[in-house]
């Protein structure tokens, strides 16, 4: 019903995270959230299993290291 | 952890430490207004005591106040004895709290504004309050309350030329006024701002009263009376804070900053550093219109939303060609005028009637650009190295009609470009040549400092 796509510069992600609510917790999932300096970025890859999760958030921290820019 | 077991900043040996104390009279001036409200109880109760010709039975009443104002004291007491800040090197650190100690370090290099705010009860004392603010949320920016002005002046000047790196210990740097906004265009201005739809709340009352009468309601005409008084007192409130507030507004350029300063009963200094403004918006409301006036407002990290009508303002009111001139030369060599801008397909008007002619929007190589409004206009001017992350939204209406938003995503602040109504298509290609255009951005570049222009 409602599509979005969300583009996040590597060097703008101030901090990655690994989160799981209780249904996710129940199904062995979890969500990784991607934060910048702007509260309306609204970055989020859902249903991941956790090695995935923790793949991709150090591939990503990774990058915004390489790629850091500040505000 | 001890404070200063940190390394040294990159300057090498650091300087002697310094440490400051806040000023003496600060309880009182954090109580002021409830020791303001004491006093004023007091003497009107006494007075009325003595029209009545004695009694105590008021007494009661001073005892909570009296209370009240001795726990404020208390606390201010308190929070003077054990909170000092240094600063060395590029480093600000501030120890707090008598129980659980706390120590704050703020890296001077990415302070995001300097504010000296001086609230009514402060100002009478002579102390103003130093308000740093750094990326990051409202929360985390460091309130020194208070010191003495000259001591609140001095160290700012000194942190600004810590932050921008031009040197310690420096002496306030000179500054040049860019515009200084008549009362009477103030004024003027605000209750135009004011005057509009929601006016139309100050004719339920009368409405209530005149039906009421008609029917020989009296409580429906008294409702009436009252509904029509709380919007006035209402209204007139929300312009009283607006004009008090935005009173002797004054823009200048400083080689440490763009130096804002405004206020009539509390007075505001801000400082914003060089290349601190992530985006800007040039608004104007619908009756502004004939006398081509506009207002400026901007997004700095760390501004947030608190107050941040009276923080994020640039200019309450100016000529439109000056403001365009002012936000050029702010972000760097933008001209308004030229940039070209591109409208939504015709297929549009089926989601927004009339508003989709409006919505504007385009891009050059360093700025983004979106226009909307149909009878309060507003533009939006992102930066492309200061792109947060970018959007694309398509609801079911839009999907059916073969649409899509884009978003821009700046720090929180009043500018939040939305570009809506788009071809799904186009809207994609924006966002594509979009990245394009902030990575390339991102790449530094040597900025130059061009002469500001100045209001006439």
């Amino acid at each position: 019903m409602f599509r979005k796509l969300t583009v996040v510069p590597y060097g703008r992600m101030q901090l990655v995270d690994v989160e799981a609510g209780p249904v996710e917790r129940a199904f062995g999932l979890v969500t990784v959230k991607l934060h910048t300096a702007a509260a309306t970025t609204d970055a989020k890859v859902r249903g991941l299993t956790p090695p995935d999760a923790e793949a991709l958030r150090d591939r990503l921290t990774a990058l915004g290291e390489a790629h850091a820019a500040g505000l | 952890m001890p404070p200063g077991s940190e390394a040294a900043g990159p300057e090498g040996a650091p300087p002697p430490d310094e440490s400051f104390r806040l000023h003496a009279l600060t309880p009182i001036a954090l109580g002021g207004r409830i020791l303001g409200l004491v006093v004023a109880f007091t003497a009107f109760g006494l007075a009325q005591q003595r029209a009545a010709g004695g009694g105590g039975n008021g007494w009661p009443t001073y005892a909570v106040f009296g209370a009240l104002a001795l726990v404020v004291m208390v606390r201010g007491l308190i929070t003077v004895a054990f909170t000092s800040y240094h600063l060395s090197g590029g480093e600000l650190r501030i120890d707090t709290g008598m129980l659980q100690r706390r120590s704050k370090r703020i890296r001077l290099d990415r302070v995001q504004g300097v504010d000296v705010v001086e609230p009514l009860a402060a100002r009478i004392l002579g102390l103003a309050e130093v308000k740093v603010t750094t990326a990051g949320s409202e929360r985390a920016a460091v309130r020194l309350r208070y010191l003495s002005r000259p001591v609140a002046q001095a160290l700012r000047a000194d942190m600004l030329g810590r932050s921008t790196g031009v040197g310690e210990g420096l002496a306030e740097a000179p500054e040049r006024v860019l515009v200084s906004v008549p009362h009477g265009r103030l004024i003027g201005a605000v209750l135009l701002e004011m005057a509009s739809w929601r006016l139309v709340f100050l004719l339920i009352g009368p409405v209530l009263a005149v039906v009421g009468q008609q029917n020989g309601h009296r409580a429906t005409a008294g409702v009436g009376i009252a509904v029509f008084a709380w919007f006035a007192i209402v209204i007139a409130h929300a312009i009283w804070q607006r004009i008090s507030s935005m009173w002797e507004f004054t823009v200048s350029d400083s080689p440490d900053g763009l130096r804002v300063r405004h206020g009539l009963l509390s007075t505001t200094r801000q400082t914003v550093p060089p290349g601190r403004v992530q985006a800007v918006l040039i608004h104007q409301p619908l009756l502004w219109r004939p006398f081509g006036w506009v207002q400026v407002r901007m997004n700095v990290a760390g501004y947030g939303n608190v107050d941040s009508s009276k923080r994020s303002t640039l200019v309450p009111v100016a000529d439109r060609a000056f403001a365009e001139a002012l936000v050029g030369w702010l972000l760097g060599g933008l001209d308004l005028q030229r940039l070209p801008v591109s409208r939504p397909p015709g297929r549009a008007r089926l989601r927004s009637p009339l508003w989709w002619r409006a919505q504007l929007a385009g891009a050059d190589d360093r700025f983004f650009v979106a226009r909307h409004g149909l009878f309060s206009r507003t533009t939006d001017v992102v930066p492309h190295q200061r792109t947060q992350s970018l959007r694309l939204t398509a609801g079911p209406l839009e999907r059916a009609l073969g649409l899509a938003s884009f978003h821009l995503d700046s720090t929180r602040g009043p500018v939040r470009t939305r570009v809506s109504n788009r071809d799904a298509a186009e809207a994609r290609a924006m966002l594509d040549r979009q990245v394009e255009r902030a990575r390339a951005a991102r790449q530094p570049a040597p900025s130059v400092r061009a002469p500001a222009p100045r209001s006439t």
